[in-house]
């Protein structure tokens, strides 16, 4: 293997950045946001956990400013005054997002009323986190978890009857494509994601067009991601004149020249001007989405 | 010069099970060396070590003591952990790597074998299906226990917290423990001879145990407890014995197995981890220690070998389930076990004249 | 209003695993052995139930029965090819059998529909109950849930206890072989309490899965082993005790995880299995048991 591109969650791309930072191989994952992919991230305290890894890069955002960004967006929109938040304590992903939200809540001056937990993605019960949501009188839910949890919130909050509005990240995209889901529970759910298949623009449109010829589903922003990694890594190897014969480690040091040069610009779907740090992180605007009558609508 | 044959059958099998392991290493180990092993094989050589261990100290427990455990992943991650932690707080006192593994396993050990006390004491005085039951809740328990563990290392010493991260109260340290994410930046010192010797350490350890006065009685106590309890055997005794050390060889199996990854989650070590080392015990034969050693190995390096076969890989889990069930009825049941002594018999009667009435006899099982 | 709240949330997973606790405490008072696949039986019934309603279009109700039926046929081919070989060997083997069993069934689910997670649709057609003004919600689930279990029970101790089928359980239960020698057909018997026993599992499933809507493989493997812990707690062998085990298990488990933390509420579920078994061995309305040398 000369390059990698992935992998696309956080939790296994932790254990295979470091393997691939040994062996000096080139990685840039689509979706895996944690710092701890990157590496080199002090936590809330400056404790550093796990040093940079220099040939690792992220085409998402970090979970750190994905939470940032949800409480900038939901403090200027205005969509709720007592927020609770529901978030996977057994997930780096999940808790790196809750821990920048809710220090930026904090700065922010939100009002976050409750906080709970739950231990794993195959948890079902969660009637006693919601009910603690409900208590305080939450009228937002954020909720930086995968939509497979998800999901199930969002139907045992309906058979509760309780109907705060609900705010997910990148990790809530998919919910619609949940086996037999009923997507009128997932109305007005609102997420922070940087790709969505409605847009107007024409390379977005020519992507969902040649994806559904292909695949026969549209796609989500797991498939915009790695689609753009593919093609940012094809940009950032003509630039650097990269042919099949140079060993890894070579194509690994022209490669990380390339993408923290900051002449090197990428447009892509899921964003334009998309340039990186040093640090492996990513810049580029976040977009809102709400999902109105089963499909995402921007906001 | 002594003959092969002409030694007890335990010398022999002893030394069949030494010899074998000796061999593999003295044949594997050049290779790595010398860079000959596929990044696979290399991989996996370190857990197989690992998972060798947990196989022979869970047939003390299950075929040498008859008792059926389903909690060995706890044991193992006790040693995992604990291991994991001692390791960080050594990083800098102790810089000699290998040392520093052997006194990470040996920790890992001692609390696994506290934990095997702990457990052992309850746990032992129910029988059968309770036992394993018991032992299945106290598996999960050190599950969810280790999920809520956050350990942090700093200039100051340790800190210990159960809430999180942020109430360590720590300064510019760094985080050992991550409550339900696990170890984190683990620095990977297992080697694969410190592996081997570990196997053999074990095999010294437990043939020694089962071939002794005190081996002896655990297995009298397998066969029939009350007969044995009429002649004197402490049972609790003996039960805990074997228990503790067989817990305590599966904490030594865990920290080698963790300081040879770069994270690990307590996740991994749950129900289904202990059922895949019950099924390594089982198709090796239970009480069968060289049988323990071949399953595993076998066993672990068959879904790798075969990964490339597209049909196998689907169907490798509900193969194994299978071939536990067929293993089970076809060394259990009444009717296979007559079917086979019928064979002999006959086989017997093929080759050898008969003495006036023919020799053996099949028994008929009521 | 909260704890009403869990309280009804307790007691309606409480009947889930009484009803998936009757089936294991049948299954070992009568053929004395601990049935580890009966959680996954409960998998294969929501999946049948779910494949049923997607794919032929058949309306709940009928998926339902149509899952008992079809779980009914597995429990006995379970019984008959894998248990009843083992009759007469250790329990170590059953168990071990059992295990091998239970990964078959997840493993075949597995590879017959995936391991994506399925929205199951809720088999209850009926709206949940709000009470005080919105401060109490009930939902219908709940309620059916409860009713059906309470159902089971008695029809079941009204089968154990009259009834010729019910009198050979009993009689199986107490001494296999002087039964048999009675003229009563074990194999029969047997065979007749894991058919009931995996309709029940079946039942359970569907209202599982109505409760918590997402059907994978290993849905069924931690509710068995709970529901197991229940049985057990409860006494063995006992239907009402699998009853009170089962609803009193369900309770702590919410109260734990409301009160106490989500991460820990299995840990203290266990504790507690643990603490009866210490401390009254055969549950709590089992009967002592002497061992005969």
């Amino acid at each position: 293997m000369q390059i990698l591109m992935g992998t696309v969650t956080t939790a296994p791309c932790v254990a295979v950045s470091a393997e691939s930072n040994a062996d000096n191989i080139f990685t840039l994952t689509p979706s895996a946001s944690s710092t701890d992919v990157i590496g080199g991230q002090p936590d809330e305290n400056g404790n550093v956990t796990i040093p940079r890894k220099s040939n690792v890069f992220q085409m998402c955002f970090t979970d750190p400013n994905q939470g940032i960004a949800s409480a900038d967006y939901i403090k200027e929109q205005n969509l709720g005054t007592k927020i609770a938040v529901i978030y996977n304590n057994g997930d780096a992903y999940s808790t790196g997002i809750f821990q920048k939200f809710q220090s930026e809540a904090k700065t922010l001056g939100l009002e976050i009323v409750n906080v709970s937990s739950f231990p794993s993605d195959d948890t079902t019960d969660f009637t006693a986190q919601l009910n603690a949501a409900r208590n305080a009188g939450a009228d937002l839910v954020f909720l930086p978890i995968y939509y497979t949890p998800a999901a199930l919130i969002l139907a045992q909050a309906d058979s509760m009857k309780y109907t705060p509005k609900f705010f997910g990240v990148d990790g809530m995209d998919g919910i619609l494509g949940v086996k037999e889901f009923n997507t009128s529970l997932a109305e007005d759910v609102m997420l922070l994601t940087p790709f969505s298949a409605d847009a107007e623009d024409e390379k977005t449109q020519n992507f969902v067009a040649k994806y559904k010829e292909k695949y026969g589903d549209t796609p989500n922003q797991f498939a915009a991601d790695a689609y753009d990694c593919i093609y940012a890594l094809y940009e950032a190897c003509k630039a650097k004149e990269i042919t099949s014969d140079m060993s890894n480690e070579d194509i690994c040091s022209a490669l990380i020249e390339q993408f923290t040069d900051p002449s090197f610009v990428f447009n892509g779907i899921t964003g334009t001007d998309i340039t990186w740090k040093d640090t492996g992180e990513v810049s580029k605007s976040p977009k809102g989405m709400v999902i109105k009558n089963g499909v995402y609508v921007g906001m | 010069m002594l003959k092969y044959k002409s030694l007890s059958k335990f010398a022999r099998t002893n030394i069949t099970t030494y010899g074998i392991v000796i061999i593999a290493f003295a044949i594997l180990f050049p290779l790595q060396s010398a860079g000959m092993l596929s990044n696979s094989i290399n991989g996996q050589l370190i857990p197989i070590c690992a998972y060798i261990v947990l196989a022979i100290s869970l047939n003390l427990t299950v075929g040498v003591l008859g008792e059926l455990s389903l909690g060995h992943a706890g044991f193992m991650s006790v040693g995992a952990f604990s291991g994991v932690i001692a390791a960080a707080s050594m990083q800098d006192a102790v810089g000699f790597e290998p040392l520093r593994l052997a006194l990470t396993i040996i920790i890992g050990g001692i609390f696994a074998g506290i934990a095997g006390l702990l457990i052992g004491i309850p746990v032992l005085r129910l029988r059968g299906d309770y036992l394993a039951i018991v032992t299945l809740a106290f598996g999960e328990i050190i599950k969810n226990i280790i999920n809520c563990l956050y350990v942090g290392i700093d200039a100051g010493g340790l800190h210990f917290s159960v809430t999180d991260t942020a109430s360590l109260g720590m300064s510019g340290g760094r985080i050992i423990l991550n409550g339900p994410q696990g170890a984190v930046g683990i620095s990977k010192i297992a080697t694969f001879p410190a592996g081997f010797i570990l196997i053999l350490f074990t095999l010294f350890i437990v043939l020694n145990l089962i071939y002794s006065r005190t081996g002896r009685a655990i297995t009298a106590i397998r066969d029939n407890r009350i007969a044995a309890e009429s002649v004197g055997i402490g049972v609790t005794k003996y039960k805990l014995t074997a228990f503790i050390v067989s817990a305590a060889l599966a904490g030594m199996a865990g920290a080698l197995y963790a300081m040879n990854f770069s994270t690990i989650a307590p996740r991994k070590f749950d129900f289904n981890t202990s059922i895949l080392i019950l099924v390594f015990v089982v198709l090796g034969g239970m009480g069968n220690i060289l049988g323990s050693i071949i399953a595993t190995t076998v066993l672990y390096m068959l879904p790798e070998m075969l990964r490339d076969f597209r049909g196998f890989s689907d169907y490798r889990m509900l193969i194994y389930a299978v071939v536990l069930i067929l293993v089970m009825l076809l060394t259990n049941s009444s009717k296979a076990k007559q079917t086979a002594e019928n064979i002999k018999f006959r086989l017997k009667n093929t080759f050898t004249r008969r003495k006036g009435g023919g020799s053996g006899e099949v028994s008929e099982n009521g | 209003m909260t704890l009403v709240s869990n309280l009804i949330n307790g007691i309606s997973l409480g009947s889930v695993y009484a009803i998936i606790a009757l089936g294991y405490t049948m299954v070992y008072g009568i053929a004395k052995m601990l049935n580890f696949a009966h959680g996954d039986v409960i998998m294969v019934g929501a999946y049948i139930s779910y494949v049923s309603t997607a794919s032929l279009n058949v309306p709940p109700l009928l998926s339902v029965v149509i899952a008992m039926a079809v779980c009914t046929v597995l429990g006995i081919l379970i019984e008959g090819l894998a248990y009843r070989p083992l009759r007469k060997a250790s329990s170590l083997a059953v168990l071990i059998t059992a295990i091998g069993v239970s990964y078959l069934l997840q493993n075949a689910a597995l590879l017959i529909w995936g391991s994506t997670p399925i929205s199951f649709a809720s088999v209850v057609p009926f709206d949940s109950v709000s009470l005080f003004g919105g401060k109490l919600v009930i939902t219908a689930e709940s309620i059916v849930t409860v009713a059906v279990s309470i159902v089971i029970m008695v029809l079941l101790n009204l089968f154990t206890k009259k009834g010729k089928m019910g009198k050979a359980m009993r009689a199986v239960s107490e001494d296999k072989d002087a039964a048999q020698l009675m003229g009563i057909n074990t194999n029969a018997t047997i065979s007749m309490t894991f058919a009931i026993g995996s309709a029940l599992a079946a039942v359970a499933g569907v209202l599982l899965c109505s409760a918590y809507p997402m059907l994978t493989p290993t849905t069924g493997s931690m509710p068995g082993i709970k529901a197991f812990t229940a049985a057990v707690f409860g006494g063995i062998g006992s239907i009402p005790g699998a009853m009170l085990g089962g609803i009193m298990l369900g309770v702590i488990e919410i109260f734990a995880t409301s009160y106490i933390s989500s991460e820990l509420s299995n840990a203290i579920l266990f504790a507690i299995l643990i603490i009866v078994l210490l401390v009254k061995p055969t549950g709590l309305l089992g009967k002592a048991v002497k061992e005969k040398v």
